[in-house]
């Protein structure tokens, strides 16, 4: 189906139901791992992703079809992923970045963490990164979102995607030799 | 992989290694579509600003019919008739004679003096008729 009219059908109130609970099973589990490596947990994971598609649905009136459905999703739920990390980590006294690396010191004792030490030591070298190339790497290399996609998400050109990233990697890897 | 060389990109994928709950997502759209508004809420406030148009014109109205209403018990109340006042003035014990006289102005006093144009020759034949002459004279 062309997306246009499956727009249409989300819009239409009579078809918006049906319409709105395709876009759910479409993009809940895409959008859940996107958000999970923002936030990192599950709890806060499952808070920000019910917010995401109450605000998509909020806003569905003013989607003008000018980009994608999905980049305009993705951008929701990332603006809200990182304006949640910023409220927690304000609540808690403490910046954004601290917040996250004492997430991924206790990722261990995470019952919904599953991974070994190259991936705690993974976890742990992506936040000693810049917020945007954090955001980049765990895009392009996590969720495997192609470069074009996730600049019409992000608003940077894909060359400057591209420089994020490969700083990203050259970063990460003298921090894994190193550690 | 030797301990000062590490390419991510040569390596096999590490996963992010997050999990999620068991059926998580069977239950996820049913929570969400809870939790969305259940009407148009564009409706809502334009049926409601219907209604208090409706009861803007509605008290215009009954304003409206109310004025003439209004001014004919206005203007009854203005013309009551001078006898009435009259009538209550005299028969009312608690206004003293004194209490009268300071209200009235000295317009009301000019006319309230009455003529008596009698001529002497009345005056004369009335007393002569009247028997009772001598008594009033003594007293």
């Amino acid at each position: 189906m062309e997306e246009k009219d499956f727009i249409q059908k989300l819009l239409n109130p009579k078809t918006q139901n049906v319409a709105f609970q395709e876009l759910l099973h479409e993009y809940q589990k895409p959008l859940y791992n996107h958000i999970r490596n923002i936030v990192l947990n599950h709890d806060d994971t499952d808070d920000v992703l019910q917010n995401t598609f109450v605000k998509v649905f909020q806003h569905l009136k003013n989607f003008k079809g000018d980009s994608k459905l999905f980049s305009w999703m993705y951008r929701i739920a990332t603006n809200e992923a990182i304006t949640f990390i910023n409220l927690k980590s304000k609540r808690n006294g403490t910046t954004s970045e601290a917040l996250q690396s004492k997430i991924v010191d206790n990722l261990k004792a995470d019952s919904f963490f599953d991974g070994n030490e190259i991936q705690i030591k993974l976890q742990k070298a992506i936040t000693l990164l810049p917020e945007k190339q954090q955001l980049v790497f765990k895009m392009k290399y996590f969720e495997e979102i192609k470069y074009e996609a996730m600049s019409d998400v992000l608003g940077t050109s894909v060359g400057a995607l591209k420089a994020s990233y490969h700083h990203a990697v050259k970063k990460i890897e003298i921090y894994m030799i190193s550690n | 992989m030797t301990m000062n060389e590490f390419k991510l990109d040569e390596q096999p994928k590490i996963k992010s290694g997050f999990k999620v709950p068991e059926n998580y997502f069977d239950d996820f759209s049913a929570k969400v579509l809870k939790q969305l508004p259940e009407n148009e809420p564009k409706i809502i406030t334009l049926f409601t600003r219907k209604k208090t148009w409706l009861y803007a014109v509605a008290a215009i109205i009954i304003i409206a019919l109310s004025i003439p209403i209004y001014t004919t018990i206005l203007t009854q109340e203005s013309t009551l008739d001078k006898t009435t006042i009259e009538n209550y003035l005299t028969n009312q014990d608690a206004i003293s004679d004194d209490e009268l006289v300071n209200l009235l102005d000295e317009d009301d006093i000019q006319k309230m003096k009455i003529n008596f144009n009698i001529e002497d020759k009345a005056i004369e034949d009335l007393l002569s008729t009247n028997s009772n002459l001598e008594e009033y004279i003594i007293n």
